[in-house]
């Protein structure tokens, strides 16, 4: 069978003439999709006998026999899933400890870190108001979440669950571009001692694991400032994020930056521009806009190392969730806690990876 | 004057110098900063302590490590040894998995594809730290010692790991040494006398039969194979790998093959769709097509997105301290640091060593790089 | 690394010019900043555990409300910062707490090596193992090959070790970073024993589904004082909370309760008057309010009524008071004198 197809779609009927009964072309799609071969066919059947004994049983474990609602933990069956304990603390794991009162201003900082996705989708808003309002969301976050100007002051200790993760994740995210622009630059300029140093640094940072700076930040960072000067831990790890998180970035802006065509720097250098007038006008808002794809994935990243402060002590939406499961009620009850935390994750970040292939698909289409 | 700083030149040369002063004030000011506030908060400092002993157990080490007599430093090198033992074999079944996700994903069959899609996209976008944590509880649901699922007698699964036969060397020291050199001796002196290359292997694989059945008849049994049997409340002898281990790598392992085999995935459809028609249209078989045409163009973009997901992996080694499992950053950066309190040390030892492991690595993955790059034009 | 840090504290001391600077004790720090920073465990039951609204309760989050109520005297004023084993310590040296309740082991190594001072006991516990019913063990010694779960970084980690070695016993030891972690693989076998403290493994057991199926050997294989730790050199803070701790136990000798301590105010007993601040000036010499007992009594309750509402008849846990009775009781709570 000489089909052209290695893309893994799913083959269509060819030529279906339309007098055809559609049962006929399911059966067609089957034979070509499912029973191409023999070996396909053995393939097939297996899947279908591995998911046929599997699912019932996990759908029962995790659904049908589970318990949703009750009491206590006298309510659980034991031999299926116990969901009361997530009911129960599902305010605890959105919000953390964040004073009740209060709990609106998450909700809001929630929405403004949300809008930000869809103004990336638009065309029609300029690119400047964009990165202004990227610029700016860190500020409105840390106002909405910590506090200052005209809001009361939330500790940081105050922050924990979801707010956490998503505080971590946003403010190290747009705070850590700047960071990645310049290390990306320096990577790149001709003054030699700069950009070894960019480059030591980048390559450094890339080969030891993130824990260890975490670790880093959380035992030690304080000896070496100044006595009586104190951080607090939240911003030490938020510090690492950034300056983490910002080598994968200039390694992305890096590559954005090389793809822009040479001539047209040139054409800046010789119409009399400058360097930073040709990076910031001519260089930076192509690049910017073709690493948006590569820097989506690279949020997700991000966000998904945000749980590594749970080994610091900090909790953050898994942190939470562990923690409340060490009530002495709910001790013994081990894979509910893990299984909701890895649903929360998979669905915002699949929702988020998706957009970003969207927007991958629309700047290739501009380009051709 | 002023055209001396306008100088390009000269102006460049300042900025670098003026930088580079920055960098090393600023780090020689939080070196003095750490030195006053260490001595003022009475905490020692120094490397004396790796000398000392440690102290506590390592439950996994390759190493002889014991904890009656062994010191912080030997602790440093179980760690190692185990950390490398996990990079190579999780790097190992990265590749492996990743090829067959992505052979998966291309494949036709509808089914095939959907589960290696729906695989992939379950694990790339849950953090690594949870997939540890659900394949160790996992782990924990396998059958206890007592009823380890029995594989064919000689291997054992339970919930305190895989169980393997092990084969066991009982060699004598001098005997043994005599016969390597005489093996070594033998093989120079065919290097120097038989010119053909065909002659000369055979001869030394002829050589070497003889040389291992002699020692086996002098020493006999020098090769033993030890099965593991249970005894008390473990089994003994063998080869027990802890599900610790086994769940780490099963985790990082898919982990990185979801990211892997998007790569490979991404990098077969790069190699532009008319390459396979035209292929197909000579009357050459798919797979053929595909082994000769397109894989050979695809690994040159295929081999830099894939260093760094082995960086990444060997990385990853330093989460295992959350289900148990002894890396460095277990041994040093865990029970070394709270038993001596020495947090900058016993940090700076485990940033260190993981730096040095992972250059390495990108060394190795570079030069292979090189000869792949070459090989094909 | 030595001479690396001698050269770089002549160098410190040449450059800055002797400009380095001596923060005030802690306690002036507390009260000047007006909220007080508390390091607790992320999740020990009994100890310090969330509730659904995500207020912190337990034992050891009771004492820092007590030293809260006695220095501001409001138990509110404070800001409670969780902290995983390895880095509690640091965080009292780096100042990032101001008192660390977090089930810590008092040590002589921790004393006198990490730059951290003791207080007083507040729990005082014991290393024991926990064993499977089934298994059929009564004592530590027929333990001998089997695979024990810890946690790294405790003492429990080096005490194992040390009771095996002594008896030339062989273990393999398991190490598993959390308490949940951890009873979930002694729970699936897979290790034959777990070891903790005996009210952490007596909490754990109350937390199985067969609570019954699983015994703690008699043994205790270490002494485990837990309390409070501050950092090195600040004395008045100390005393603060060193003192803190034995008001309320004292409170319980004397029969002051959260419910009676109003009406005890007017006490003709002297012991009761000097402790509730009526007469003398126990808190001006600690540089506190003179009511700071009768702040924290009122705030949280005597050391008695704490025990019961965390660890007691008042929880799920049902503890005894075994140790932590008063030492007319039999126990080892034994106050300084108030005078």
């Amino acid at each position: 069978m000489n089909d052209l197809n290695f893309t893994g779609k799913p083959i269509e009927a060819r030529e279906p003439a339309a007098s055809q009964l559609s049962i006929n072309r399911v059966v067609e799609w089957v034979k070509r999709n499912l029973f191409n071969s023999w070996f396909d066919s053995i393939i097939t059947l297996l899947i279908i006998l591995l998911l046929g004994t599997v699912l019932p049983k996990a759908l029962d474990w995790l659904f049908f026999s589970a318990t949703f609602s009750g009491a206590g933990r006298a309510d659980c069956s034991p031999d299926a899933a116990c969901w009361i304990p997530i009911r129960q603390y599902i305010d605890y794991y959105i919000y953390g400890p964040f004073p009740e009162s209060e709990q609106w201003r998450v909700n809001s900082a929630f929405a403004v870190g949300l809008f930000a996705f869809p103004l990336l989708f638009t065309q029609r808003i300029p690119q400047k108001i964009v990165i202004g309002y990227i610029l700016f969301l860190p500020v409105l976050l840390w106002v909405l979440l910590k506090g200052g100007f005209i809001f009361e002051d939330i500790s940081t200790s105050a922050l924990g669950g979801l707010t956490l993760t998503f505080f971590l994740g946003i403010i190290a995210m747009c705070l850590s571009l700047p960071v990645s622009i310049l290390l990306a630059l320096g990577r790149q300029t001709k003054l030699p001692i700069l950009r070894w140093i960019c480059v030591g640094y980048i390559e450094l940072v890339r080969c030891i694991p993130v824990i260890t700076f975490l670790f880093m930040a959380s035992l030690v960072l304080q000896l070496f400032l100044p006595g009586g000067v104190s951080i607090d831990v939240l911003f030490r790890v938020l510090f690492v994020l950034i300056f983490v998180s910002a080598v994968y970035k200039a390694e992305i802006i890096r590559g954005a930056i090389q793809a822009v065509p040479k001539g047209q720097i040139e054409a800046s250098y010789a119409m009399g521009c400058g360097y930073w007038k040709t990076m910031a006008y001519v260089v930076m808002p192509q690049a910017l806009r073709n690493s948006v794809p590569a820097l989506i994935s690279n949020f997700i990243g991000l966000f998904k190392e945000t749980t590594l402060v749970m080994i610091l002590g900090l909790l953050e939406v898994m942190g939470a969730v562990k923690a409340t499961f060490n009530n002495a009620e709910w001790l013994g009850l081990h894979a509910e806690g893990p299984i909701v935390v890895s649903a929360f994750f998979f669905v915002a970040c699949f929702s988020i990876a998706q957009y970003g292939a969207y927007l991958e698909r629309r700047i290739r289409r501009t380009k051709h | 004057m002023q055209s001396f700083f306008y100088n390009r030149k000269v102006r460049d040369a300042l900025i670098q110098l003026i930088f580079l002063a920055c960098v090393c004030y600023g780090a020689m000011y939080l070196v003095m900063n750490a030195a006053t506030n260490m001595s003022n908060a009475g905490l020692t400092s120094g490397f004396d302590f790796l000398f000392q002993r440690a102290g506590y157990d390592i439950s996994y080490s390759l190493v002889h490590y014991d904890p009656k007599t062994s010191t912080h430093l030997m602790a440093w090198v179980a760690g190692m040894v185990n950390t490398l033992a996990f990079a190579v074999v999780a790097i190992l079944f990265t590749t492996v998995l990743s090829l067959l996700l992505a052979v998966m994903r291309l494949s036709h069959n509808f089914l095939l594809s959907s589960v290696s899609l729906c695989v992939v996209e379950y694990m790339r976008n849950v953090p690594i730290l949870v997939h540890i944590t659900v394949w160790y509880v996992f782990s924990l649901t396998l059958p206890s010692v007592r009823q380890a699922f029995n594989l064919g007698d000689v291997s054992y699964l339970s919930n305190r790991g895989l169980s393997l036969p092990s084969v066991v060397w009982n060699y004598s020291l001098w005997p043994s040494i005599v016969l390597i050199v005489l093996w070594l001796g033998l093989c120079f002196l065919m290097q120097k006398k038989v010119p053909s290359k065909g002659r000369r292997r055979l001869l030394m694989l002829f050589t070497t039969v003889i040389l291992i059945l002699s020692a086996s008849l002098m020493f006999s049994p020098v090769v033993s194979i030890s099965v593991p049997q249970l005894v008390g409340f473990n089994f003994k002898y063998g080869w027990t790998l802890p599900p610790e281990f086994i769940m780490l790598i099963v985790a990082v392992s898919t982990y990185s093959a979801s990211h892997g085999s998007e790569v490979i995935r991404g990098s077969i459809l790069a190699v532009s769709k008319g390459q396979m028609e035209a292929g197909l249209a000579l009357g050459v078989k798919r797979n053929i097509v595909m082994n000769r045409v397109i894989i050979p163009q695809a690994l040159h973009s295929i081999i830099p997105p894939m260093t760094s997901i082995y960086i990444n992996v060997l990385k990853a080694a330093a989460l295992g301290s959350v289900v148990g499992f002894m890396d460095i950053m277990g041994t040093m950066g865990g029970s070394s640091l709270n038993i001596t309190g020495q947090a900058i040390e016993c940090i700076l030892i485990v940033m260190v060593s993981y730096g040095f492991l992972n250059l390495i690595l990108a060394a190795v993955m570079g030069r292979f790089n090189n000869a792949m790059q070459l090989k094909g034009r | 690394m030595k001479k690396l840090i001698a050269t770089a504290i002549i160098g410190a001391g040449v450059l800055s010019a002797s400009a380095s600077v001596y923060a005030a004790d802690k306690l002036e720090e507390v009260k000047a900043r007006g909220v007080m920073k508390c390091g607790i465990h992320p999740g020990k039951a009994g100890f310090s555990t969330p509730d659904t609204k995500g207020n912190w309760t337990g034992l050891d989050v009771e004492l820092c409300k007590a030293v809260a109520a006695a220095v501001f005297g409001d138990a509110s004023k404070i800001e409670f910062i969780t902290m995983n084993s390895r880095n509690r310590l640091t965080a009292l040296v780096t100042d990032e707490i101001d008192m660390l309740a977090r089930s810590t082991t008092f040590t002589a190594t921790r004393d006198g090596l990490n730059g951290v001072d003791v207080t007083t006991p507040w729990f005082y516990d014991g290393q024991a193992l926990m064993v499977k019913k089934e298994l059929g063990v009564n004592s530590i010694e027929e333990l001998d090959g089997a695979t024990i779960c810890t946690y790294p970084g405790t003492t429990s980690e080096k005490n194992i070790n040390d009771y095996f070695e002594s008896r030339g016993l062989s273990y393999k030891a398991l190490i598993v970073e959390g308490s949940a972690e951890s009873t979930a693989a002694y729970l699936a076998n897979r290790c034959d024993a777990v070891t903790n403290d005996a009210s952490a493994l007596a909490a754990d057991r109350q937390g199985m589904p067969d609570p019954s199926a699983n015994v703690i050997l008699p043994e205790r294989i270490s002494k485990e004082p837990l309390g409070a730790y501050v950092k090195q050199g600040n004395d008045d803070w100390r005393q603060v909370v060193t003192w803190t701790a034995m008001a309320l136990i004292e409170a319980e000798g004397l029969g002051v309760t959260q419910d009676n301590v109003d009406e005890k105010l007017k006490s003709t007993k002297p012991d009761v008057i000097r402790l509730l601040g009526t007469e003398g000036n126990l808190g001006k010499n600690f540089g506190l309010d003179n009511q700071w007992a009768y702040n924290a009594i009122k705030a949280v309750g005597n050391y008695g009524e704490i025990f019961e509402r965390n660890l007691g008849e008042g929880s799920s846990l049902n503890f005894e008071r075994g140790l932590n009775a008063l030492y007319t009781n039999g126990g080892l709570l034994y106050a300084y004198p108030f005078r």
